[in-house]
């Protein structure tokens, strides 16, 4: 009798402990899921070029229960400039970063320390030491070597003589360094003279240098690089006619002006993924923290006149909310 | 096995235990049926729910996109009818109606245009310049109204390539396209309307049947399942969400169960008039279920705090049946384990109370029964008693009465009065005013009478010696039953020999025991004889009265008990020494009544049943 007793009080006990263990769950089912706070810090965050990043961005961010934070920035014109901002966001208790850095080297160690807890991804570009965090990056290599496939195509391999000026972009980033890379490999064997390169900073002195050193070719390694050359050469009309120029470009400019036909070829990342898989990344380090961050690279398109509006082209290189 | 199984059979549980735990079962048995049939009612109910909810979504969706389709058609239609077959190319210009009309409705519109069949730009609006280099003719919605012409011909999105637009725009764009007629110079021939609809205001219309969760959407398709609307658009576009568009395509209008990649889905299909365009609601069955998990969690704990309650209802209600019977169970087992005025349970429910009043009663009409037939043999024993000691006076009175009579035939009248003296005052002992139980002394003045009766009638052929110790004088006896022992020692001790008969009565205490001695130097008898003595229904041979030794042992040991009785000890040709073995009890008269009462037998065989 007795031991029957203790059997009907230990089945009430553990029926009872079922109960309270339900009701435990029954609350936290009715609570909303922790949203993570993520920043995103990129150079010049309103330029057009960002549009179909921020759309896959924004994507990922509503699958993924994400706030995100699309930190508004001007051109950073220092390292120092887009630290502070960083410092800034962190401070605001964020619990991820997405950063587009303007220079790959000497920033390791500043935002080793300044990221201990918080999740980042780089985009666009890695920073040395390489593979230290997780970035997302288009194929910089391969854009540097199709752009110059793209002049072998056009020029069916006979380059011999033919002068070539490169607008190198940022060479602080590794991105520009692997896409001129790709670009002079590429064009090793060609013929073709490579008679100057100049990067972001010296940009601004493409008229005087194209005066005094003419080019057959212009190549631009990015988008506002793309966009300075485009302006040099309408500036320029009769440079028009006998300069080229192929470029690396994502925003409405340089599409208006590959459907114009000023440049000839586009090589253009896929930015939408590129944004999407940022935020997704950072997602998956936000809810496993004990994983690392998984690096990966996306695709781009060569487009030029004849096949920009190709349904396919036409999904990804035109954002759909205008 | 058999053995074992029989064995179980005859393991009896407790009622409580088979109330308790067959009604907790059926109760949870109910319970679980109940509890599932109303799970599943109400997920059947939520499922239609949903699928109401969806198909007011795409109705409400639909009628807006009928009416905005439907103003697109207008602006088609007016440009037709009223602004172009009214006008003569060749003289007519129709740009300020196509302004009015554009400007009325420029938040839906991207342009409005008409080429020639050739493909060349009769009016636009708003006024761009027109790309160069444009092959129209080869534009799918220009060859599209040329091979149907009666139709309107509703695009997919696409990216509208007509106009130069110097602020980089390019505008995303759905084409409504028709065949018509122009007149140039009198004459007619065929061209293409065309009508860019903004393909934002369709999306925007799709955007509010969508709500944050990406696991019921809403999307809209052309008739070849081709997407037009999506919320992941892009991610479809780039291979980085796939959705089952070509098989919707396939679906009748209403609601259908489909499987894609694991995922079993609720799809609503709602087609859009003239279009062929159909609305496409989504919803997973993972998202109902996820819906649900508040509700299976209430339903769960529900029921297990209903199991609960049923447990301890159950026990509650089991112990209020079982325990006024097990109560009563107690009565009977007090009752069977031999106390015959147990305390019988009157209590609990009506059937039970009325069964522990009829088992009382009956234990107390057993009672009163077993104490009838107590009373009964106990006049049964005296009855017996009174039988044995009728038996004694028949044969004394006629051999004393024989000696008198010869006496006074000899004339020997004085002992003839002393045989009659003595006759008298055995009388009165053996009467007694009808007691059994008698003083010690009163048995031995009986004794005395007898034997002085006999000694008469033998002539004094033998002595008698009374050795009584005065302690037991007063002690209590059964009456009568030294007489026949004399009477014995008389007729088969002494009456046979060649020398002086002796008897001899000797009287004491031993130990809580009284004994009586009655020898004789007699012929004896062998032992086997002696054996056979106090047996029943033995075969000795009987003198005298006729009433043996039996006699008087059964009458001691129905008074005293089985312990008492007569003790017989003989040697042959020594002679013969019967010996009386009472209890020690001094005579008083309440002693005499419980005696009489045979209460000292009844305490005697309870003593002994103890023992055993």
């Amino acid at each position: 009798m007795r031991r029957r007793r203790i059997y009907g009080i230990i089945i009430c006990l553990g029926l009872a402990c079922v109960g309270f263990w339900m009701l435990l769950r029954m609350w936290r089912v009715g609570q909303e899921d922790e949203r993570y706070l993520v920043s995103v810090i990129v150079s010049d965050s309103s330029n057009d070029r960002w549009i179909a990043m921020k759309q896959g961005m924004e994507q990922a961010a509503g699958d993924c229960q994400i706030d995100l934070n699309l930190v508004s920035t001007g051109p950073f014109l220092s390292l120092e400039e887009e630290l502070t901002v960083i410092r800034r966001e962190l401070s605001n208790g964020v619990d991820g970063v997405i950063l587009q850095m303007i220079s790959s080297d000497g920033v390791y160690e500043e935002l080793k320390e300044l990221l201990e807890t918080e999740a980042v991804m780089f985009l666009e570009t890695d920073i040395e030491p390489q593979e230290c965090f997780a970035s997302i990056v288009p194929d910089n290599t391969g854009m540097g070597e199709a752009l110059a496939d793209c002049i072998l195509r056009d020029y069916k391999n006979e380059l011999e003589g033919k002068r070539i000026g490169i607008l190198g972009g940022n060479q602080k980033q590794i991105a520009m360094q692997q896409r001129l890379s790709g670009f002079i490999k590429r064009m090793e064997h060609s013929n073709a003279q490579i008679c100057w390169i100049l990067d972001d900073k010296e940009a601004d002195t493409i008229k005087e240098t194209e005066a005094s050193t003419p080019v057959d070719i212009l190549v631009a390694l990015e988008d506002a690089q793309t966009e300075r050359a485009v302006d040099y050469l309408q500036e320029t009309q009769e440079r028009l006619a006998s300069c080229r120029l192929y470029g690396e470009g994502v925003s409405e400019k340089t599409v208006y002006y590959l459907d114009r036909g000023v440049i000839a070829s586009l090589v253009v990342p896929n930015e939408f993924h590129m944004g999407y898989l940022s935020v997704k990344e950072i997602d998956r380090q936000l809810s496993y923290p004990s994983t690392k961050g998984e690096s990966s690279q996306v695709d781009f398109l060569v487009v030029d006149k004849e096949n920009l509006y190709d349904a396919e082209n036409q999904k990804i290189l035109f954002p759909i909310v205008q | 096995m058999r053995r074992l199984f029989q064995k179980k059979d005859r393991k009896v549980l407790p009622i409580q235990l088979i109330i308790s735990v067959s009604f907790t079962i059926v109760s949870i048995c109910c319970m679980g049926i109940l509890g599932i049939t109303l799970y599943q009612f109400l997920v059947q109910k939520m499922e239609d729910m949903t699928i109401e909810s969806s198909e007011q979504i795409l109705d409400q969706t639909a009628i807006n996109l009928e009416t905005y389709l439907r103003n697109m058609r207008r602006i088609s239609d007016t440009m037709y009818y009223s602004v172009i077959k009214d006008k003569d190319l060749a003289t007519d210009t129709m740009a300020e109606e196509m302004n009015l009309l554009y400007e009325a409705n420029k938040d839906n519109l991207i342009s409005i245009a008409c080429y020639t069949n050739a493909g060349e730009l009769v009016a636009a609006i708003p006024v761009s310049a027109e790309k160069e280099d444009l092959h129209i003719i080869q534009q799918e919605w220009f060859t599209d109204a040329m091979e149907r012409m009666e139709n309107f011909h509703f695009s997919t999105p696409h990216v509208q390539n007509l106009f130069d637009n110097t602020s980089y725009r390019y505008y995303w764009v759905v084409s409504l396209s028709r065949a018509v007629e122009l007149t140039n110079n009198g004459s007619s021939r065929l061209g293409v309307l065309l009508v860019d609809m903004n393909y934002s205001s369709i999306e925007q219309l799709l955007q509010k049947a969508n709500t944050d969760n990406s696991m019921e959407y809403v999307y809209l398709i052309d008739r070849e399942g081709e997407i037009i609307y999506h919320p992941r658009q892009k991610l479809i576009y780039m291979n980085l969400y796939e959705e089952n568009n070509r098989k919707a395509a396939s679906y009748e209008d209403g609601s259908h169960q489909e499987y894609f990649q694991g995922d079993e889905r609720l799809i609503t299909v709602k087609t859009v008039s003239y279009t062929g365009w159909k609305i496409v609601s989504v919803t997973s069955k993972r998202s109902l279920n996820m819906g649900l998990t508040e509700t299976r969690l209430f339903f769960v704990m529900l029921m297990l705090l209903t199991m609960l309650m049923i447990i301890v209802i159950n026990q509650l209600v089991s112990s209020s049946i079982a325990k006024p019977l097990q109560r009563l169970n107690e009565s009977v087992k007090e009752w069977e384990a031999g106390n015959m005025n147990p305390k019988i349970y009157v209590g609990g429910f009506s059937e039970v109370e009325h069964l522990g009043k009829t088992l009382r009663s009956t234990v107390a009409q057993i009672r009163q029964l077993m104490d009838d037939i107590l009373v009964e043999q106990e006049e049964k024993r005296k009855s017996e008693l009174d039988a044995l000691q009728s038996q004694i006076n028949p044969h004394f009175l006629y051999n004393t009465l024989d000696s008198i009579v010869w006496m006074i035939e000899g004339e020997r009248y004085d002992d003839a009065v002393f045989m009659v003296t003595q006759l008298a005052s055995l009388f009165r002992v053996s009467l007694s005013r009808g007691k059994t139980i008698i003083q010690v002394s009163d048995e031995i003045r009986h004794a005395k009478n007898y034997m002085n009766i006999q000694k008469i009638r033998y002539k004094n052929a033998f002595t008698v010696e009374f050795q009584i110790e005065e302690k037991i004088l007063e002690c209590c006896t059964v009456k009568l039953v030294i007489q026949p022992l004399l009477e014995n020692a008389l007729y088969y001790g002494v009456e046979g020999m060649d020398g002086d008969g002796e008897i001899r009565v000797r009287g004491y205490q031993k130990g809580e025991d009284l004994y009586i001695e009655v020898s004789d130097n007699g012929i004896g008898m062998p032992k086997e004889m002696v054996e056979q003595l106090l047996a029943e229904n033995n075969h000795v041979p009987k003198k005298g009265s006729g009433v043996g030794l039996i006699n008087v042992h059964n009458r001691l040991r129905l008074r005293f008990g089985n312990s008492y009785g007569l003790e017989i000890e003989s040697i042959p040709d020594e002679g013969t020494c019967v010996r009386i073995h009472l209890p020690y009890i001094i005579y008083s008269a309440e002693t005499q009544r419980r005696l009489e009462g045979g209460k000292q037998k009844r305490q005697e065989g309870d003593r002994s049943s103890e023992e055993t």
